[in-house]
């Protein structure tokens, strides 16, 4: 099946090419979505929130960009709801502490991503602790870019943005994970 | 040559190589086809809610609750200055009276 019949199939609601489109994409939607949020079940719950909003959007879907595309920027968009979610929990948790007190382990977890070797889990945690604090665009320019392996075209696609303006959100998240990464050596 | 400015950044990119892809298992559909109905049935009992569900959103109860202290803070604010008032006024009054009949309300 190309992409053009699975595009008018999926319009006219056809179940068995939505079950096929989720099967060829939900391990790479995951694995997006996961990069970004550092947490695996928030990581599901984007993944789901993902597929349901192509279901429902894709009526709608002008293929201005390949559908791939149009898929990892609704996975991005999901996954960043998430986290401004979770900075609105974890803005509650100072105010009020008593409310949520499970907000708190949350904010001191390490994220130990599943898919690298254990010799380098260390490192690796390290550095998505350095990641979790960049500022929002450049976190996800660096996760898609430099974490993700994807190339600077799709991912300027993905992010909407033009490709100089994504080399300087990378050059700016190297430079602040370089400060955050000497502070964290400098003090242990 | 150009000195690398962000060394510690590469040495821990060194660690994320070779990541093996994470994926969902392949209960992923079945979980995605229950949230879509629930979903599906939880859209049909808002709509049928939806008169009643906006004052129980938490924003609205809050709001709620802050306009209640702030209505009470100012409503004790005002009752405390009327007493005060009420109570230099009772006073210069009960005094004009008592010196009408020559005493003073000390001696009271």
């Amino acid at each position: 099946m190309n992409e053009q019949e699975l595009i008018q199939q999926l319009k006219q609601g056809n179940e068995p090419a939505f079950r096929w489109l989720v099967d060829n994409y939900r391990n790479r939607v995951f694995h997006t979505v996961l990069n970004i949020l550092q947490d695996t079940n928030e990581a599901e719950d984007a993944a789901q929130e993902t597929f349901i909003q192509v279901f429902e959007s894709i009526k709608n879907f002008k293929e201005e960009s390949s559908l791939s595309t149009w898929i990892y920027r609704i996975a991005v968009h999901k996954a960043l709801d998430k986290i401004r979610r979770r900075k609105t929990r974890q803005r509650l948790h100072t105010l009020l502490p008593w409310w949520m007190p499970d907000e708190k382990k949350s904010e001191e977890a390490v994220f130990q991503h599943p898919g690298i070797a254990a010799e380098n889990k260390e490192k690796a945690a390290i550095l998505f602790k350095a990641i979790e604090a960049l500022p929002e665009k450049q976190k996800l320019a660096f996760t898609l870019i430099k974490v993700q392996g994807m190339n600077y075209e799709e991912a300027c696609e993905i992010l909407q943005q033009n490709i100089k303006a994504v080399e300087s959100l990378i050059s700016r998240a190297k430079v602040n994970l370089q400060k955050q990464l000497e502070n964290y050596y400098r003090e242990r | 040559m150009e000195k690398n400015s962000t060394p510690l950044v590469d040495e821990h990119l060194q660690s994320i190589q070779g990541m093996q892809e994470v994926g969902t298992d392949d209960f992923f559909y079945t979980r995605l086809k229950a949230k879509m109905l629930a979903r599906q049935s939880g859209d049909e009992k808002e709509q049928a809610m939806k008169g009643w569900s906006f004052p129980l959103k938490p924003v609205w109860v809050l709001g709620t609750l802050v306009l209640l202290l702030a209505v009470n803070g100012f409503m004790l604010a005002n009752q405390s200055a009327t007493k005060e008032t009420t109570s230099t006024v009772s006073t210069s009054s009960l005094q004009q009276f008592a010196e009408s009949y020559d005493q003073s309300i000390s001696s009271y």
